[in-house]
């Protein structure tokens, strides 16, 4: 089986795989992320599927599993969700990694004023406001977390 | 001396007087303070906010490279007007013409009313310029609430409701002819929802694109009891034909001659404001109630009468369609020029066309056809002596026949394109009204700042001396302020006891002139 960290943006998909506990972005089609349309998402998805199949020399879709990264778009989410019904070994909330991200960088790094004003994220700010993650306009104070370091707060 | 001072992270040459570097915001002045907690935070803050203005998220604006330009520099301002330190100034007008302005980059309108009687195929016509069914085209009147559908990056619905006064005002509208309305009213038991809907907040939902037909039906039928309470429905969808203009909103109307006055108010208003109407008439009865609506229009339209387009509805039910139409289109030139309807021939002329929507639509629907749709179909391409054993090899030629495309490039080529040059000039004015305000602001701030600066050189005593003037200032305005109000108290008093003394003299001069 193949498996791949899918990170769901707006637009585009970011893929991962793991080895030796790092995460190296995978290029598609020579592109750093995939663009998709929410649309035509079951088009899109199927041809992501095929352009896998054949980059990783597979006899068939079957070997392919994703562990899920959703995004704080709930209609993005769902979407995706439903069309790669059959492939998700695992399906992780943003909201609930970002929550790990804050937690860990308020404890250990203060300098970067991550409590006061926050982690950008895909175009908001997230703050931790008594234990709970809130969510705000994008603010231009916020620490910018870059989609390759979200993955490094995946429990 | 040098009057520039080199940043010595980037190397950005800045002017001598500033602090941080306005590239990347490195502290330049260092060397002249080792305490670095002084300018650390400070630091940070800029080189951060330098950073993210590069990341501010943009809504792309696909009509309009300028316009997307324009859009992306005031959502970078908008971030700025949120940071604290601007959030105190007094930037409320400035807040709300950015917003304004953004609504009118994201969400350009160009409206296009759809009015007629019912039943004169206005959703099916609709539908076939949107490229899919989204409006209901039952057999019975469907259309009950005003809808709005637009081009829009996310599918959404949203629907507005009547508050408290706009529902009072309805329901003292209703005219003798809502007899059926209130029948329906009752045997939908709508009276008990009512208190549920009437004024009830907006409610926007994002869902996916096949859902809209759906979430549409429920708010919009008139068979279901929650219409009554909408005021109005928007419906955004991310699929529309790729030349459809992005900027162009059809409004489905319910009708001029609704039996509730308030709810044909509301599309004479549509019809006052759109900026192109589009009048639906049955070609197979064209009747005073058609001549009676067109006229409404008019009415409505006085002030730009070229706004209105007049579309014969269902051609493809004439006799003999295109010898009917023919005769049909001259008696529309004769009896729709002159007072209080198109002032030419020639204006008749190009705004009167014809339409077959629903052939339209079966043909774009053709593989997915039922038996009985195939067969009205094969009717038509009978009747338009093709024939019906071959409709896929004909299905352009009988698009073609409908004369939607023709409707299609009215929309796109002629009205939406000169809209768009007019829109994207007021576009650009409002864009420099923006920048000459962030301009002012920005003069303000940096005089208010360089003045701090200059205090916070001064020694304690230059500062309690500027304090000390500053009050001295203000003791002085009240002053004057209190010297003037008792000025004007006495010009006051003075001028009552003229008018006692002359008023008795001049009455009775008035009365002796009697």
């Amino acid at each position: 089986m193949q498996t791949f960290y899918l990170l769901i943006g707006k637009n585009q998909l970011f893929l991962y795989q793991k080895k030796d506990s790092k995460y190296t972005r995978q290029y598609i089609e020579g592109n750093p992320a995939f663009q998709y349309e929410l649309n035509n998402a079951n088009h899109d998805m199927d041809r992501l599927l095929d352009l896998l199949v054949n980059e990783c020399n597979l006899n068939t879709r079957a070997e392919l599993e994703f562990i899920v990264i959703g995004n704080e778009d709930p209609i993005c989410s769902e979407v995706m969700k439903r069309n790669l019904e059959g492939f998700i070994l695992e399906w992780h909330e943003i909201d609930t990694i970002l929550q790990t991200a804050l937690t860990l960088y308020s404890n250990r790094d203060k300098k970067r004023m991550i409590k006061e004003w926050g982690i950008n994220f895909d175009g908001k700010n997230y703050k931790l406001e008594k234990n709970q993650v809130s969510k705000e306009k994008f603010s231009l104070l916020g620490y910018t977390l870059e989609e390759d370091a979200v993955l490094n707060f995946l429990k | 001396m040098n009057g520039t001072i080199a940043c010595q992270e980037c190397g950005k040459k800045n002017a001598a007087s500033r602090y941080f570097c306005e590239k990347c915001g490195n502290f330049l002045q260092k060397e002249t303070i080792q305490n670095k907690s002084v300018y650390e935070i400070p630091e940070m803050k800029i080189a951060r906010i330098l950073e993210n203005l590069k990341l501010t998220p943009h809504n792309k604006i696909v009509w309009s490279d300028t316009v997307d330009l324009y859009t992306k520099k005031v959502e970078k301002f908008q971030a700025l007007m949120d940071l604290p330190e601007l959030k105190e100034m007094e930037t409320a007008n400035l807040k709300e013409k950015m917003m304004d302005f953004l609504e009118l980059c994201y969400k350009p309108d160009f409206q296009i009313a759809f009015v007629g009687t019912i039943k004169t195929g206005k959703s099916t016509l609709i539908n076939s310029l949107l490229g899919h069914n989204y409006a209901s085209m039952a057999v019975t009147p469907e259309t009950a609430a005003l809808t709005k559908f637009r081009s829009s990056p996310r599918d959404y619905v949203e629907i507005t409701f009547y508050n408290k006064q706009e529902w009072k005002e309805l329901w003292a509208s209703r005219t003798s002819a809502a007899d059926a309305f209130m029948k329906e009213y009752k045997e939908l038991g709508a009276e008990k929802q009512k208190k549920q809907w009437v004024g009830h907040e907006a409610i926007y939902k994002e869902l996916a694109n096949s859902a809209i037909e759906s979430e549409l039906a429920i708010w919009s039928s008139s068979k279901r009891a929650e219409h009554y309470f909408v005021k109005e429905i928007e419906v955004g969808i991310s699929s529309l034909p790729k030349d459809f203009p992005k900027q162009v909103v059809f409004v489905d109307t319910p009708g001029l001659s609704d039996p509730v006055g308030y709810r044909s108010d509301i599309t004479k208003q549509y019809i006052r404001k759109a900026n192109a109407v589009f009048v639906c008439v049955d070609a197979q009865k064209v009747q005073k109630e058609e001549i009676e609506t067109i006229s409404s229009v008019f009415s409505f339209s006085f002030h730009n009468k070229s706004k209105v387009h007049i579309i014969a509805t269902h051609w493809d039910k004439l006799n003999k369609p295109v010898t009917d139409w023919e005769e049909q289109k001259k008696w529309f030139e004769k009896r729709i020029v002159g007072k209080g309807f198109f002032d030419t021939v020639e204006m008749a002329r190009t705004n009167v066309t014809y339409a077959a929507a629903h052939i339209f639509n079966l043909c774009r629907d053709y593989e997915s056809l039922e038996e009985e749709d195939r067969i009205t179909l094969m009717q038509f391409a009978l009747g338009m002596k093709l024939n019906p054993l071959e409709l896929q090899e004909h299905l352009p030629e009988l698009k073609k026949l409908t004369n939607i495309e023709y409707i299609r490039n009215i929309v796109t080529e002629e009205l939406a394109k000169k809209y768009q040059v007019l829109l994207s000039e007021d576009i650009e004015k409002k864009y420099w009204d923006i920048i000459y305000m962030v301009k002012r602001i920005a003069e303000e701030k940096r005089g208010e700042t360089a003045k701090i600066i200059e205090l916070s050189k001064a020694s304690i005593q230059e500062m309690r001396k500027e304090i000390a003037d500053q009050k001295m200032n203000y003791e002085e305005i009240a002053k004057c302020k209190e010297q003037l109000a008792k000025a004007l108290k006495t010009v006051e008093k003075q001028t009552k006891k003229r008018m006692d003394s002359i008023l008795p003299y001049l009455t009775s001069v008035v009365e002796n002139e009697k």
